[in-house]
């Protein structure tokens, strides 16, 4: 058994080695911990290693924790609250809008923020084609903190695109200025957008409350920017963005406590687990987007509407919304196209009982179906020409949640005697011209809502495009545009009435419009709305003190994150609505308000009104930061703790060297004996 | 010699011929990189499609256009000096070189190590279990690795990353070492860095082993039965070579040439099976990034990712085959069994 | 006639007495054969006497009733995130995984025996220009190239799926044929009956093939686990096209949409489809430790 005293002398020397390594470098890493630091989650694959040109593609953009907007928009209420920006005024009888800029601003490199830096940003998004170049023709600087908008067409959304969605200031002039100047020359747009996307500058450069530090494989880091102008609110030294690829591996980062703030789909079951922890708040939002199945108008059946709402009937919208997630969905009470939270808009329909609630109904969906022609033999629908009705149906693979929904969908179908057969191509296949793009399918999936309450969002991608491509490539040919409406009797098109709620500033024509809409969708069923997705943000509470949502302002805070949470956290810390809980760190903080209330400072705001329109509302309501509460004493307490890092997963890997290199000391042994 | 130069002459060619049927492939597949990037950073970002699209588009530049055979002929012309193109989603407009140079080491850490250990280990278990051919302890091993080898390590990497990374906490669960690690190596902490990096290791390189081991053990196991089998070995137990010896020379090394070509081979499978446990322990190295790169139509990291590992597995083969023609001389005269 | 039975006894005698003979003498092989046997059955009529697993039938997350006292087969295996009963859903899945693994084992196989077959038997140019084929595909990366497939591939069809699994699973078999072929061909017997001018498909199917049926029906195995490892790991990507029921498909859902790895409560949902896989794959892989003792004619002369 000379074999066996061999490995034995292998296995000594093994642990002999593991030793002497382990007192070599496995002493407890000792690490002063003095900040205060957040953990959220930034990416869903590795953060690219440099791409710190906000507009080169896959740039790293940490939201407005490192780059603010002209305004922040708050989701609920259509207003907006001042950001850069101080104040607006629309002078439509010069056709401007003038931005006031905020004084006392600096980039993250010490330059002061001015209207210079707005024009860069703006000039470059011309040279982009973004959309709020549809709506302005030209911007200049009156002075250091004055920018003039030249507008082109005026629309209720230009406030929306200049101040918010495009309104966000990323290129600093004394970087990008050499570009933006070429472009306002009339040089090529191409040619400078392909130099722009070239130049790599030395860090990213904001004017957030955060400074980036840098960026590893595996995490984004930044920390607190003193010059900051609301720098007395933020109470938090550091944010910490490691990239996580999955929902799955998400919650494992929750349950270890190991994620501060973020957003992941969710099953019920995860989260009770979940709230089992001491630590774990949940704040479920409305994430401002559903499902819908969308129709191909180039099957001859699905043409006819009485088979599009016979599908409708036959399908429980419940049991659909549950497969997709129970608790994550909720099924759409009116299948109109509208979200939940837009449903004010057409309060008047809803209480007028106009509107066909769809329920489930398989003896109605017969009865639609014998109504024209279909025939039902051996519990099977055939067609009025005698064959089988066959449908197919598309979701994209790898979505789980939109593919259970749709197995869901044709488990119903298969149950009320249609044939389907569902294929689930992946997704960046089914969002191609091969599958739903190019109108390849009888039934497919689609996002409908669109991600906005003002109803334009959702009955632009109903209507009139999705995915920059018009519904009547996607759809077929087929697809209407002109329908005649019974409530309203009147034959309406459609795609002139979404431009009335793009560029009316009239409440009440928009009003109209949504309600025509609405209807025409609840009608005709171009596509059949399913189920309203949900948002669950998890919050940690032992870290830090976050504002209560059961209380309604405050749950306008939560409910901003619906399409950018990372905007919506940099929104509540710089109002200092998030402070770390002083328990945990060790820190005096002075303690928000239990309502946190964006309070509304009457500024300077001219609406010159021009004959007929009306007051543009919502527009003009602004608010600015209070001015209470500013003794904010953000001791940086040296608490120092010791974390050991190093633990058992360290001699284990330890183990392994050791291993290793007892293979090779016995194998040299081996060799010599 | 002229042996050698016919070999290379082969490796070539298969690269070559290989390469073109993966452009073949891959310009199959439908779906356009703008459409996918857009698509995703809706469902990542929580961004509306416009906007998402607004970010997408400005890759416009790099995307390939002409006929697939000009798009073919200047792709092959390009690599072969050295230009693999430039990414489109993973730090969109960087070399695909640089981004392929950055992500093998880690690969190469984690594949090696793995293969080293569990061929190692294997083979050492698999030759006790055959001299204690037909006892307990060799059908209960048996058993045991029976059931390893047929756990799929996606199944392994999840128990794995589930137990030690997060309920436990003994192992980091993403990336290749702590930006903490990173200081300390710039302050000249060599030792901590690699302490940090080998532990971020360990679960991707225990996923490997805990699915690999098995087979080696079980192929050694059979290879030495067979030898043990074999007239040599009973006379040079006759002439009275010590036991040792035998182990070593006569029995280890005849049983282990066997499993020498699948070695080699399971270099490449383990290369493109990286994809799975990368996947999982987010763990950036040449799986993780083909599998990005597939997700979102980047042709260039994808032709990029795929060509070289297409090279690694035809340079490992070569190596394998001159390895081979010097340890076994059955080979040179072409009468090589299985 | 008699002469006829007397064919069919040797028959009988040749492919079930001495098989089951040499089975039962292997206690691995005898639990291997039996795992199999089982799973071929579920497949085969399994989803005929089994009801048809429909969501929302039942409440969702019934704990597994076997493991109840007093166990019961109402839901052997609980039910899932969806209410169906998991152990339908298994049953269902069965025929689409035995599908789509045995397609891939069988084309891997044909394919490896003839390509490997002729380049060894014909030699030449012919030889050169197969295995070059055979080491371009297989220097491409399986996963990776199957990826790829999956997104070009536009149906769900088990036997479509089965024979992209195979599309370079065959080149490792081709080439181990082709040296055995090349070693074999030299051998006394062959040379013998090549001098007697036998045909070539005699040399073949007579003498060179029963040398080699261990051999391959050893690889067949690894073919189809293989194929059953990729398929289901493809599936569990969620990479590969939906079908209705199957155990990789079960995987990414209990693991992707319902998180059933992360409770207590919920992981029978996840369980059930590992243990089936992990099952079918050990039975496989015991049976193939008897497969070398079939076909080898000295334990089957000693046998009979």
């Amino acid at each position: 058994m000379h074999l066996l005293s061999r490995y034995a002398s292998l296995v000594v020397i093994t642990l002999l080695v593991v030793a002497s390594l382990s007192a070599l470098f496995a002493v407890p890493v000792a690490r002063a911990q003095k900040k205060v630091v957040l953990y959220t989650h930034g990416w869903w694959q590795p953060p690219p290693q440099r791409r710190y040109n906000p507009f080169a593609p896959g740039a790293i953009i940490p939201g407005s924790l490192v780059y603010e907007r002209l305004a922040f928009w708050m989701k609920m209420t259509d207003e907006y609250v001042p950001e850069l920006a101080t104040s607006w005024e629309l002078k439509k009888d010069q056709g401007v809008v003038i931005v006031h800029l905020r004084k006392g601003v600096y980039w993250h490199d010490g330059q002061p923020f001015t209207c210079k830096d707005v024009w860069t940003t703006f000039m470059i998004y011309k040279a982009m084609n973004r959309p709020v170049w549809k709506y302005i023709s030209d911007v200049k600087c009156l002075d250091d903190y004055t920018v003039e908008f030249k507008v082109k067409k005026w629309a209720y959304l230009l406030l929306h695109y200049l101040l918010f969605r495009d309104g966000r200031i990323v290129g600093p002039y004394h970087i990008y200025g050499k570009f933006a100047e070429r472009i306002a020359k009339g040089e090529d747009p191409k040619t400078v957008l392909k130099d722009l996307i070239k130049f790599e500058p030395k860090t990213i450069i904001g004017t957030g409350p955060f400074r980036f530090v840098k960026i590893t494989p595996s995490e984004v880091i930044l920390e607190k920017f003193d010059k900051y102008w609301a720098a007395d609110k933020v109470m938090i030294d550091e944010i910490v963005m490691p990239y996580i690829t999955s929902n799955q591996v998400g919650w494992d980062y929750y349950r270890a406590g190991k994620l501060d703030y973020d957003v992941f789909m969710m099953p019920p079951e995860v989260m009770n687990e979940l709230l089992k922890k001491p630590f774990a708040m949940i704040v479920k939002i409305y994430d401002l987007s559903g499902f819908a199945l969308v129709f191909n108008f180039n099957n001859k059946w699905l043409q006819k509407r009485e088979v599009r709402m016979a599908i409708a009937y036959a399908i429980d919208r419940k049991k659909v919304a549950d497969a997709a997630g129970a608790g994550l969905f909720d099924p759409v009470e009116y299948p109109t196209g509208l979200l939940k939270l837009s449903s004010d808009w057409i309060s008047d329909l809803i209480s007028a009982g106009v509107l066909n609630k769809y329920e489930y109904n398989p003896t109605k969906a017969a009865q639609l179906l014998e109504s024209v022609g279909f025939t039902k033999k051996d519990g099977k629908w055939y067609t009025p020409d005698g064959k089988p009705f066959k449908l197919t149906l598309i979701a994209p693979g790898g979505w789980t949640d939109w593919v259970s929904a749709m197995q869901e969908v044709a488990n119903e179908l298969k149950a009320f005697g249609i044939e389907v057969e569902l294929r689930t191509p992946e997704s960046p296949s089914y969002w191609s011209d091969q599958w739903y793009l190019g109108g390849h399918y009888d039934i497919a999936i689609d996002f409908f809502g669109a991600w906005m309450i003002y109803p334009w969002a959702a009955f632009e991608r109903m209507w009139v495009e999705v995915n920059n491509r018009p519904r009547t490539v996607v759809q077929g040919a087929n697809f209407p545009t002109e329908l005649y409406l019974p409530y309203f009797k009147e034959k309406v098109d459609v795609k002139k009435l979404v431009e009335v709620l793009a560029t009316s500033f009239d409440r009440k024509a928009q009003r109209e419009a949504a309600m025509k809409l609405a209807y025409a969708a609840n009608y005709y069923l171009p596509e059949y709305p399913i189920a309203e997705k949900r948002l669950v943000i998890f919050a940690n509470k032992e870290h830090f003190i976050w504002p209560d949502p059961s209380i309604k302002p405050n749950y306008m805070l939560w409910q901003n994150a619906a399409g950018g949470h990372l905007d919506a956290l940099a929104f509540m810390i710089r109002i200092g609505a998030v402070v770390p809980n002083p328990k945990y760190w060790g820190v005096t903080v002075t303690m928000p308000p239990k309502t946190i209330t964006v309070p509304k400072v009457t500024t300077t705001v001219k609406t010159v009104v021009q004959t007929k329109t009306a007051p543009g509302t919502a527009s003009t309501v602004t608010v600015t930061k209070t001015t209470t509460t500013t003794s904010v004493s953000v001791s940086t307490v040296t608490t120092t703790k010791t974390v050991t890092k190093t633990g058992w997963g360290a001699v284990a890997a330890l183990f392994i060297i050791g291993l290793l290199i007892g293979i090779g000391i016995g194998y040299v042994l081996k060799r010599g004996s | 010699m002229r042996w050698i130069y016919k070999r290379l002459i082969i490796a070539f060619l298969t690269i070559y011929f290989a390469m073109t049927f993966t452009f073949i492939v891959i310009k199959a597949m439908p779906g356009d990189p703008i459409q996918a990037l857009a698509q995703q950073f809706v469902r990542q970002y929580y961004m509306s499609y416009e906007e998402a699209l607004a970010m997408a588009r400005s890759v416009a530049p790099f995307v390939p256009n002409g006929s697939l055979l000009q798009q073919y002929v200047s792709y092959m012309a390009k690599f072969f000096r050295g230009d693999l193109g430039v990414s489109i989603s993973v730090s969109t407009g960087t070399p695909v070189t640089k981004i392929l140079a950055d992500a093998i080491p880690w690969t190469v850490l984690v594949v090696a190590t793995a293969l080293v250990i569990s061929f190692g280990l294997g083979t050492l278990i698999g030759m006790a279990m055959a001299y204690k051919h037909g006892s307990r302890l060799d059908s209960g091993l048996l058993i045991f690795f029976s059931i390893l080898r047929s756990m799929p390590e996606y199944i392994v990497a999840i128990i794995l990353l589930s137990i030690f990374g997060f309920q436990l906490g003994w192992f980091p669960v993403r990336g290749r070492y702590d930006y903490q690690a990173l200081e300390a190596l710039h302050q000249g902490h060599v030792l901590q860095f690699i302490a940090n990096v080998l532990w971020h290791a360990t679960l991707p390189i225990l996923a490997w082993v805990i699915t690999h081991i098995g087979g080696w053990a079980l192929g050694m196991r059979g290879s030495t039965i067979s030898v043990l089998g074999e007239d040599y070995i009973g006379y040079a137990k006759a002439r009275g070579i010590p036991e040792r010896r035998i182990i070593t020379r006569y029995v280890g090394r005849n049983a282990i040439l066997p499993l020498f070509t699948s070695f080699m081979l399971s270099i490449g499978f383990m290369f493109g099976g990286s994809i799975i446990i990368e996947y999982i322990f987010s763990y950036q190295g040449i799986g993780l990034i083909l599998y990005q790169a597939i997700e979102n139509r980047d042709w260039f990291l994808m032709l990029g990712a795929f060509n070289l590992i297409i090279i690694a597995v035809v340079i490992g083969a070569l190596l394998a085959d001159l390895l081979y023609g010097f340890l076994d001389p059955r080979v040179r005269r072409g009468a090589q069994t299985v | 006639m008699s002469y006829r039975r007397q064919t069919l006894r040797y028959l009988i005698h040749d492919w079930v007495i001495v098989p089951g003979k040499i089975i039962l003498r292997n206690k691995k092989a005898l639990v291997g054969f039996i795992i199999v046997l089982g799973y071929i059955v579920m497949a085969a009529i399994g989803p005929e006497v089994t009801p048809y697993p429909q969501t929302y039938k039942y409440p969702r997350y019934i704990k597994p009733t076997l493991l109840k006292w007093p166990p019961s087969l109402e839901h052997p295996l609980g039910t899932d995130y969806f209410g169906a009963d998991i152990w339908d859903e298994i049953v269902w899945g069965s025929r689409t995984v035995l599908i789509i693994a045995f397609t891939a084992g069988i084309i891997t196989t044909l394919i490896g025996i003839s390509v490997g077959m002729i380049a060894g038997f014909v030699g030449g140019r012919l030889d050169a220009v197969l295995m070059g084929i055979t080491d371009i595909l297989m220097t491409i990366p399986g996963l990776p190239l199957l990826i790829v497939l999956a997104t070009i591939i536009r149906t769900s069809s088990p036997f479509v799926i089965g024979l992209m699994l195979s599309i370079n699973a065959w080149t490792g078999l081709a080439r181990s044929i082709r040296s055995a072929v090349l070693a074999l061909k030299h051998t006394e017997f062959v040379e013998a009956a090549q001098a007697l001018g036998l045909p070539m498909w005699h040399i073949v199917f007579r003498e060179i093939m029963p040398n080699l049926m261990s051999f391959i029906a050893v690889n067949f195995i690894f073919a189809t686990i293989g194929a059953i490892y990729g398929s289901v790991g493809l599936y569990f990507l969620g990479i590969l096209p939906f079908t209705a029921f199957n155990w990789g498909i079960m995987l990414n859902m209990a693991y992707a949409q319902a998180g059933a790895h992360q409770s207590l409560e919920t992981i029978h949902y996840i369980l059930a489809p590992i243990g089936a896989i992990v099952g079918l794959q050990l039975g496989l892989l015991l049976f193939s430790y008897a497969v070398d003792e079939l076909f080898n004619p000295r334990i089957r002369t000693e046998i009979s």
